[in-house]
Order: structure tokens, then sequence, then C-alpha cells
């Protein structure tokens, strides 16, 4: 067992990127080595925190709210905690840990990133057949492993950050990465598509900004003193730690600006990343110019943080406000779903048709959540846990028919199945789990979503599950149309099948979702005292109606 | 003796301006190892922001005898001090090796620019207008040459004339300011005039409209010099010009210095937010300035397409936060807004690392920077483009860098002055900084996403081929401007602090002297005098917000009203001729803050 | 000068700075510019002057005699400069410099 697991999870990647960096250019064989390497500690570490974590922790909104702030980080729920005063001129804090709602995505995060470099190596083919061999992720090798390094170290960041600074930090240094991946290591479009994503992204996270300077000036404690990391009172009362500003706050109104027009603020720039309808456009442009690994990232573990910001800011921080939206949260996630769904059946390429599915199964999340109930709020965590693994098999497989015929129209596809048996298996298991067939985890978080949201909003869910019905429809056509009937090319009859490496990849993502399909209780367990107490701290703001702790 | 040491950096920074001289004549005329001076100047001037920082912060104004009256030393010009320095030794480090390959004399160069670092200081230290003027005019003479010194070039030497042109309207402007304070208050030094403007001592004519029309003159010649909209004319054409070390020089030094002086002006002279009780509060005008410039400046280095072009228009929307910060004083404190150094800080290190890329790539006597030319250069040249990289994204305001610091201290501390009415303004110049990043990701869009484009001959050098000029000294001063980025992100703890006590000490309170040369007899007992100027604000301001935000204003109002009765009682009883009585209590209006705030919560 | 109101000093002395400023703004000829940034500087001194007569201090004058000196050297820069604008382009007009969009 290792102390400062969290801190470890998160820094090791950007020592791996470090020694990339410093290396002289005759190791450069090695760089993809290093990159797996230093992925491959967080996701040991993961285990350890997915073993160690005691699911039965959660916090006590209500005996907090009555309480002066308090350091212990049991009170809070909070498990594998590293506090540490960074700037005190300003009250910030370097403060990580994980609870019911994070522990999971950390999980995730580590797999996913793991996955992802070694799908960037172990998928040799060129991605970007005008350039000939030397294209794509082969070309400029160190600063490729470099940036998907720090980007994994932003993505661990933003799950364990407690401090809202240093969240914001975090969520900030994860985008760059991003942009140059896409923008140096992308398609055709790639400068468009990265501009539009930074630009999309960046926007959310400065109405963010704006909020969180809000929250820093006009929280003051409801009682007692903020106290620091070393135990000292904060010299002006302010604060940036997110288990005080959740517990412990009050807030002063200034002319038009209230808790709701703050909830709206980080909402909206967590709804850009979801990414949630009208925000999502940029989504589409940026998993198609990606890299298959990128797209693989950005699916699993970047949409998640969308939902996760939303769970870990706006619910405990504005919980009447949170209420108040209700409604709105799950009308918004019902028009994801059928609008993704109906986008995702008009797609002509394989990539965007995955793209939008995205959409669809992300507004499953949004929608699970607005129930505040326990099986809806289960459920959306699940779902964000699930539709990491899916979609990032469902992403590296549309990678690896790209690599062999060099395009991704759907229509220029047919009778796979026969070519390539092992291919249309894992294919076959990714689109299922995705259309929610039962047995796969899919199915599993879409029910508890639909069970939890039919008690709060039966129209809204109602019509949500035709989007399962789109989304069979959508599923199956794309499964007719690639992997059935009679070839189209002649040389499409020659394609390899899936290599060892790909199914490397492949197979452990198709395991998590087999047995989670069967026994989800693992994941379950993690989240499910933590978004008990969430959801209970909600609905006793919405209940009261009045302005409590964090209002 | 005493007065010796503490003038000490300025005498540094002058005596390698000679030295410099003197070893350039000693060196044979085309010595090619030349090179050297620029070395020597930048050890020079780093030495004396050393000597700077240990010595100044902690003398108070009173210690000095003989230059009492000439220079003020404090933790605010420490600050000021050594950013110019600082900037001034990095430009003659980027100069070494630049010089050369556009054909510039390096004798010359470095003597001017160690010149111009030394009137720099004594703007920024000047307790009198007129040492003021006098440092300002040093600084500049000797850019406006640097500005021209690639005589070969014609495009140079008009950058030289126009930026000559116009900084001459402005130091005339600051003149004609100063005579009519002079004309107002009978008096040439900061702490008098502010005392003769506070007390309404004015012998001279009409009582409040010389004063008003000197500010308005000082406004205009401060925003020709930090180049704030609508005097912002000048800056892209003579940033493109100059050979580019001069540019970071006039990016940095000058800015800093500008808004050094600025600062005081408002601050010490003015005593903002009350405005020496002026019947127009400036507030507005001030406030306006601000929002312009970082409006303009951003709108229209969203078309330009010339690197240098960018990055002027980036300063002059820099300049446009940093206005803002200005004028956000808190009204309980009465202090600079302690996020303006620190931003300076982070805002002057990212420019002079990217000025300073762009130097190195200028090379062969080509000039022309337009983005083209950076096509492919994280492959040419992958560390610089780091640095490009790393500098450009501080000046965006994106963390981990300095700039998003700097970002996020200055809109907390303009927050903080007055919550109620200055939310909207954070507001726009957040959305701004969002304008910005249009330009700033095309410089990154050029240097990282795209190939250079397949050329022969003589284009080869324009379409981005021509090697960067390889210079070690050069390469220390980007890497160390890189690394301040970085630094000043990741751990600003240690310089947050030293900016929030350089804000502290801006204002030099007239107060002070007063209380010095009149003991307290004359006031009696009930109010203490106005708050101390050093350290103490910090901690005053911290108990300030424990006690309720309201309530200290009100109780700072007071307390600075009976302050100022004493000091207009101190005043009558020194004034020689017509003892007048001691005036009454004023009205408030004098202490409100600007611009309606305060009100609304 | 005793039978000479200070305001009508101080009206000299902007007129004079006005004239100067109106000349560095419209102008193109460097030298005419030059010639009109003196003319400010002299404006300046005339207020200067003016408000010390009427104070009945000498603290001006010192600073009169320091703008002097430093116009002085302001015009020897400039002056320099017009000649490296001449040996570039035959003529010393300022509009060349707008050849750089503004």
């Amino acid at each position: 067992m290792i102390d400062h697991v969290l801190t470890w999870m998160t820094f090791f990647p950007l020592i791996g990127a470090a020694v990339i960096v410093a290396l002289p250019g005759r190791f450069k064989d090695a760089f993809k080595y290093i990159a797996v390497a230093a992925l491959a500690v967080p996701l040991v570490l993961a285990v350890q925190v997915f073993a160690g974590f005691d699911p039965t922790l959660a916090a006590n909104g209500k005996a907090l709210r009555d309480a002066a702030p308090g350091l212990d980080p049991v009170a809070y729920g909070l498990q594998f905690v590293d506090h540490a005063v960074w700037i005190r001129a300003f009250n910030i804090e370097y403060f990580v840990g994980v609870d019911g709602v994070s522990a999971s995505m950390v999980v995730l995060s580590a797999l996913v990133s793991f996955i992802a470099g070694l799908a960037s190596f172990l998928v040799r083919k060129p991605v970007e057949p005008h350039h000939g061999s030397q294209a794509g992720i082969q070309v400029k090798e160190r600063g490729y492993y470099a940036l998907l390094l720090m980007l994994a170290t932003g993505m661990m960041g933003v799950f364990v950050a407690l401090d809202l600074f240093l969240f914001y930090v975090f969520w900030e240094v994860m985008l760059l990465p991003m942009y140059f991946l896409i923008g140096i290591w992308g398609g055709p479009r790639k400068e468009y598509a990265a501009i539009k994503f930074f630009l999309y992204t960046l926007f959310g996270s400065v109405l963010m900004l704006l909020a969180i300077i809000y929250m820093y000036y006009y929280g003051t404690p409801v009682k007692g003193d903020f106290l620091l990391a070393d135990g000292s009172a904060t010299a002006n009362r302010h604060t940036f730690n997110m288990m005080y500003l959740a517990h412990h706050t009050q807030y002063q109104w200034v002319s038009f600006i209230s808790g709701k027009l703050l909830w709206v603020l980080f909402f909206i720039g967590f709804a850009i990343k979801i990414p949630m309808f009208p925000f999502h456009t940029w989504l589409p442009d940026a998993h198609v110019e990606a890299p298959t690994a990128i797209s693989v990232i950005l699916a699993g573990v970047l949409l998640k943080m969308g939902t996760y910001g939303i769970l870990r800011i706006n619910y405990p921080m504005f919980p009447a406000e949170t209420m108040w939206a209700s409604t709105a949260m799950a009308a918004f996630g019902m028009i994801n779903i059928v609008y993704g769904a109906f986008c995702a059946m008009a797609q002509k390429d394989f990539k965007s048709l995955v793209a939008y599915s995205s959409i669809s199964h992300m507004g499953f999340v949004l929608l699970g959540m607005s129930s505040f109930t326990q099986e809806g709020m289960n459920g959306a965590v699940l779902q964000m846990f699930n539709h990491g693994t899916i979609t990032a098999m469902m992403f590296l497989l549309v990678g690896a028919i790209y690599d062999r015929a060099h395009h991704r129209n759907i229509e220029g596809f047919g009778g796979l199945a026969k070519t390539m048996p092992v291919y249309t298996a894992f294919s076959g298991l990714a689109f299922f789990a995705a259309l929610g067939l039962p047995g796969l985890s899919g199915f599993i978080s879409e029910v508890l979503v639909f069970l939890g949201a039919f008690q709060t909003h039966r129209v809204l869910t109602m019509i949500s599950v035709s989007g399962v019905v789109l989304g069979a429809a959508y599923v199956l056509w794309t499964i007719h149309r690639v992997f059935l009937g009679p070839l189209v090319k002649e040389e499409y009859g020659h394609f390899s099948d899936l290599n060892w490496r790909e199914v490397a990849t492949l197979a452990p993502l198709a395991v998590i979702v087999i047995v989670l399909g069967f026994y989800p209780m693992p994941v379950l367990d993690l989240m499910s005292a933590g978004l008990g107490a969430l959801k209970d701290m909600v609905l006793a703001a919405g209940a009261a109606g009045v302005p409590v702790a964090g209002l | 003796m005493n007065d010796l040491l503490l003038c000490a950096p300025i005498l540094v920074a002058a005596g390698t301006g000679i030295l410099v001289m003197a070893l350039d004549l000693l060196s044979g005329r085309d010595d090619p190892r030349k090179g050297f001076l620029g070395v020597v100047t930048a050890a020079g001037l780093a030495i004396a922001a050393v000597l700077a920082v240990t010595l100044w912060p902690g003398a108070p104004a009173f210690e000095m005898s003989f230059l009492k009256g000439v220079l003020i030393v404090d933790g605010f010009v420490a600050f000021f001090s050594a950013l110019v320095l600082a900037t001034g030794a990095a430009a003659a480090l980027l100069a070494v090796d630049h010089l050369p390959e556009q054909g510039i004399e390096p004798g010359a160069f470095q003597t001017l620019l160690a010149f111009s670092a030394t009137g720099a200081l004594a703007f920024v230290a000047a307790a009198d207008l007129v040492t003021m003027f006098l440092g300002l005019e040093v600084m500049s003479l000797a850019v406006y040459a640097l500005a021209a010194s690639k005589r070969s070039s014609g495009f140079a030497t008009e950058a030289g004339l126009k930026y000559f042109v116009l900084g001459g309207l402005a130091s005339a402007f600051l003149l004609f300011g100063v005579a009519f304070l002079y004309g107002a208050t009978g008096s040439l030094d900061l702490a008098g005039i502010a005392a003769g403007l506070a007390g309404g001592a004015s012998s001279a004519g009409a009582d409040r409209v010389l004063p008003q029309v000197a500010l308005v003159l000082l406004l205009v010649a401060m925003g020709f010099k930090v180049a704030a909209v609508p005097f912002h004319f000048w800056t892209p054409d003579v940033y493109e010009g100059a050979p580019t070390p001069v540019t970071a020089y006039m990016a940095g030094a000058v800015k800093a210095a500008g808004f050094a002086v600025l600062s005081r002006l408002i601050l010490t002279v003015y005593q903002a937010p009350s405005w020496g009780g002026l019947p127009l509060s400036p507030a507005d005008a001030l406030l306006g300035l601000a929002v312009l410039t970082m409006v303009v400046g951003n709108v229209l280095g969203v078309v330009q397409d010339d690197v240098k072009r960018i990055l002027a228009y980036s300063s002059i929307a820099h300049a446009g936060y940093l206005l803002l910060g200005v004028w956000a004083t808190d009204p309980a404190t009465r202090a600079l807004n302690d996020g303006v150094p620190f931003y300076l800080l982070a805002y002057v290190a990212a420019t002079v690392g990217a000025f300073g890329v762009v130097s190195l790539l200028g090379a062969r006597g080509e000039e022309d920077m337009r983005l083209p030319r950076l096509a492919g250069l994280s492959k040419r040249h992958p560390v610089l483009a780091a640095v490009l990289l790393v500098c450009v994204l501080s000046l965006a305001g994106i963390p981990p860098f300095g700039g998003f610091m700097g970002k996020f201290n200055l809109f907390k501390a303009v927050l903080a002055a007055d919550p109620a009415s200055n939310v909207t303004w954070v507001v726009v110049a957040v959305l701004n900084s969002l304008v910005a990043l249009y330009y700033y990701l095309r410089i990154l869009l050029y240097a990282y996403f795209r190939e250079p484009e397949v050329v022969s001959g003589d284009d080869v050098a324009a379409a981005g081929h021509a090697p960067a000029i390889r210079s070690a000294p050069a390469w220390a001063a980007i890497g160390v401007a890189a690394l301040a980025s970085l630094y000043l992100g990741i751990l600003p703890g240690r310089m947050m602090a030293a900016s929030g006590s350089a804000a502290s000490a801006a204002v030099v309170r007239p107060d002070l002297s007063a209380a010095l040369a009149a003991p307290a007899a004359l006031a009696p007992g009930k109010s203490s005098p106005a708050p101390a100027p050093a350290s103490p604000t910090v901690s005053r301001r911290a108990a300030v917000r424990d006690a309720g935000r309201d309530a200290a204003r009100d109780a700072t109002r007071n307390d600075r009203d009976a302050a100022r009765n004493d000091r207009d009682a101190a005043h009558s009883r020194s004034a020689a001729p017509g003892t007048r009585p001691p005036r009454p209590p004023r009205p408030s209006r004098f202490a409100a803050p600007p611009a309606g705030g305060g009100s609304g919560r | 000068m005793s039978g000479v109101p200070l305001s009508w000093w101080l009206v000299l002395a902007t007129a004079l700075f006005g004239i100067g400023a109106l000349g560095v703004v419209t102008r193109r000829n460097a030298l005419v510019v030059l010639m009109s940034l003196e003319l400010m500087l002299n404006g300046v001194n005339v207020a200067f002057l003016a408000f010390a007569r009427a104070r009945g201090d000498s603290l001006a004058h010192a600073a009169v005699f320091i703008v002097m000196a430093v116009a002085a050297a302001e015009v020897a820069v400039g002056l320099a400069l017009a000649i490296a604008l001449f040996r570039h382009g035959g003529n010393v007009d300022l509009d060349r410099a707008r050849r750089m969009k503004g």
C-alpha cells in the first residue's frame, strides 16, 4: 500500500512526460513504452483505491451544516486525502481525495488512459493515408506521448481535486494537450476541430471562473472560521475548499447575481463538456478529426467531466437551485437522448455515428441525475462508467477498420463478418452493450436511470425511452450495413482480422462490459452511499425551499 | 553616505552605461567579440536590480537626507525598478547576437539601453515632478535612438521618428500638466502637491480648474506611454519597425515604468478614489480608457497577420486590463490595487519571452515576421516553439502559467475594491480575454499545426525555412522568461506577497510628512492618523475584511476625514500668508468611492 | 509684467502649447514637427514662469532651465533621426511612416 496514492496517480504520468521530453532523440523507440509504463502505474494504483475504498463512508450533510468547519476528511466522506496549503495569500490549497462520487471516475480515468496509451502504438498502421507511412502518431512521437501523459494528469486531477481553484487549474490544464493532440495528429480538418474544441470549452470554463471568483469573495462561513490544511484559520474568511463551500458557506448576493445565476454559469461550463444540446456541435468535429486513441480518451473520460462537475459542484454547493433546475436538466437529458439518436441514424461517417451515440448516451446521465432518487443517481454514475468503457471500445473498433479501409463511410462496407469474425464479435458486443441489451453493462445503467427518473419526471422519461428504440434502430442498421450482406469491394475480402495487439486493447474493456452486465455491484457499491448522501442533501434543500448552507 | 548607498542601483545602472561606452571605445571598431558588451550590460543591470530589491524596500523615505525631495525609495519603487532592470538585462542579452545579424552597432546600442534603464529608474523613483520629467526624457530619448538604431532600414528609422514625435508630444503634455499642478499648489514634489490639493491651498486663481486640467494632461501623457487607446496608434508601427530586442524593452520596461508612475500620480498626487476633491471625478474617464483599451486592443489584434503586430496589440490589450486594475482602488485602503504589480510581472515575463523568440527568428537582416514564417517552428526549433507556447499561453491567461494567476489575482482584486459595480467590468475584461485567445491561438496554430510552404530561392527566408539565430545569451533570457512564467503560475505565493507589499507602498502619504512636521498636538486625541504607509496596510486590509466590509469602510472614511482635517489644520498653520481658520469637516462627497460604488448591496 | 494678469499669461501659454500640438499632429515635414514640439515646450515654460511670478517663488525657474536643457537634447535626437530618414528617402516627410499601416 502506498501513501499519497491519489497524488501519485495524478502526477506520475507527468513525471513520465518529463522523462520523455528530457530523453535524447536516439531513445525515440522507447517513448511509447515509457508512456505506457507511466500510464500503467496509475492503473495499478487505481486497484488500490478500488480495493481500499470504504463504500459505507458518506458525508452527513445535515450534521456538517450544523457544525463549525472542521478538517476531518472522514466527516466529509473523503478517503485517500492529501491536503496542503498551496498559495497561502488566497487560501488556495492542494486538496485531493475521493468519495462516492469520484471513486468510480478515478478508476475509469486510469483505465481508459492506459488503454489509450496502448492503442496509440499497438495499432501501427498509418492513420492518415495521404501522407504515406510517415503520418499519424508515428511522426513526432515525443510530443504525442508527452502530451498524452499531460492529458492523463489533467484528467485525473479534475476527478480528485477538492479545492475549487485546483479543480479549475486541472480543468484548463487538460484542455491544452487535447487541443494539440487533435490539432497536430488529427485528420484533414484538424485545425478547425481543435480550435472549435478549445474555444467552446474555454468559453464554458471562463463562465465557471467568474462563478468561482464570486463564490470565493462572497462566501463566508456560517459559523466559526474556515481552516487551512495546517489547521490555521484563513486570514480573510474566504475559501476555495469544496467541502467548506458545500457545507459551511453562506453567500451574499450582489445586484443581479444570485445562486441561480451561479448555478447556470457552472452548468453551462459543464454542459459544454458533456456535451449537452445545444452546446454539442464541437463533439462530432473533434471526434472525427482526432486520432483513435484520443477519441477514446475524449469519449471515455472527458465527457464524464461535465456530468461529474455538475455532481461535484452544482449539486452540493447549490442544492436548492439544483432542485429548481431539476425539470430543465431532465428535459435537456431527454433532448440529448432523442436528438443524439436521430443524428446518429443520419450519419454516413462511422466515427461521427459513434460520436452522436455518445451525445445520446450522455443524455441518460443527465436524466438520471435529475431524478434525485437513489436508483436514478446510481444509474447516472454507472452510466458514466459504462459509457466510458463501451464507447472506448467502439472508437477502438472504428479505428481498427479505418486503419484497414482508410475510410469510414458506413455505406462503403458490408459483409465484414465473413472476413473478420473476431472483429465482428467485438463490434457486436460493443454495439449491443451500447443499445442496452440485457446481460451487458449498458442495460443495467439505463434501466436504473429509467427506474429512477420515472418517479420524478414521468412524461420526460417516457419520451426518453423512445431513445432506446432509436438506439436499437441505428445500432442494428449499422451492424446490418457493415457486417452483413455481400462484400462491397473485392479487396475487403483480404482484410486481416484483429491482431493480438488490437485484441489486447479491446479484451479488458469487453470483460468489464460483460462482468458489469451480470454483476454491477462492485461499481455500484463504490458510489451508492456517497450519491445517497448527495441526493438527501439536495432533497432537504429543495424541501426547505429556503436558502440553507451553500446558498 | 546613506544617500549614496540608497542611490546605488541608479548609480550602478548609470555606471554600466559608462563602462560599456568605455569598453566599446577600447575594443576595436570591428571587433567580432563585441557581444560581450551585451553580457556586461545585462550583468550590470542585473546587479542594479538585486541592489534595488535588497536596499530599497526597507528604506523609508525620510532616511534620505540630501536626496529627500528628489527620490523616493520604498517597496513600490523597488518592485518596479527591479522589473524594469530585469527587462533591460533581458533585452541586452537578446540583442547580443541579434545586432550583428541586423547590422546594428552594438556599442552604442548597449550603452543607450543602460542609460535608458537608468532614466526609467529615475522616472519611477522620482519624488518630484521635475525629476520625473527628467527620468522620462532620459528613458525615452535613449529608446527613440534605440528604435531607429538599425540605420540600414528605412522602416526602423521611420519607427524611431514616429515614436520620437509621439513621445515628444507625451512629454510636453506631461510637462504642461506639471506646470498646472505647480500653479495650483506651488509645489513640485508629490507629497507637497498632494497636500496642497487635499487642503485646497491654492493661491493662484481658480481653485479646482487647474488640477482638473492638469489631470487630463497627465492622463493623456501617460496614456501615450503605456499605449492606452486612443493614444495607442503609434504602438503597432513602432513595435513592428524597431529591432525586436528594443520592442521587448518597450513593451516590458517602458510600460512597467509608465504604470508605476501612472499609479503614483493617480494615487499619491490625486489620492484616488477621492481625487483630491476635484469637481469632476475622473474615475469614469479612467474606466473608459481601460475598457476602450482592452476592447480595441483585442479586436484589432484579431485582424493582424504579423507576429510583432499581434504582440503589439496584445500589449495594448494588457494595458487595458492593467488600467482597470489601477482604476479599481479599494476605498478602504486607498493603496494601489494589489493585483497590478503581479500582473505586470507576469505580463512582462511573457512578453519579453515572446518577443525574444521572435528576435531569434529574425535572422539575416530579415524583419518581416508574418505568421507563415512561424510555420513548422515546432519541428525546426522545438525548444523555441515551446518557449513561445509558454509565453503566449501565459499572455492568454491559461493555467498553469503566470498570466492566468495574474488575471485571476487582478480580477479578484478589482472585485474586492468595489463589489457591486465592478462585477460588470470584470465580466467585460474576462470576455475580452476570450477574444484575445483567437489571435494567441493563431500564433500557436502556425507554430505547431502548419507545415512550411514549399518555396524556392529568395523566398526561403520569408517562408520560414531560415534557421534561428544561435545565441546562448538570448536563449538564457528567453529560458528565464519562460521559467518565470511557469514559476509565477505554479508557485505564485512569494511574488504575490511582494506584489501586495509593493502595492501598499504605492501611496506616498502626505499625512506622513505632515505628521512629522507638525506633532500630534494639533490633532487632539480622537483620531489616529490615516493608514501608515508600508506593510501594516496589508494586515489592516485583512482586519478590515474581518470586521465586515461596510462598517470598515465607514470607519475608514471617518478616519480619513478626520485625518484630512488634521492635515488642513497643519497646513493652514504652516502656510505663511493669510492665516485661514481650519476648515469645517468636508462633506463625505470627497471620500465617496468612484462611480457610484459602495451602494446596492 | 506686473500689469499683466496671470490669466493672460496662461492664455498665451495655452495658445503656444495648442499651436504646437496642432502642428505636431497635422504637419508632415519632420522639421516643422520638431519646431512644433519646441513650441509646446516653450508654452510650458511660459506657464511655469507665469506661475512662479504669481506665487513669488523661484522653484519653477529651476524647472524651466531643466526643460530648456532637455528640449535641446530632444532636438538633437530628433534632428539625428530626421537626417537618418533623409538618407533613406531623400526627404523628411513623416507621412512615409504611414507606409506601415496604422
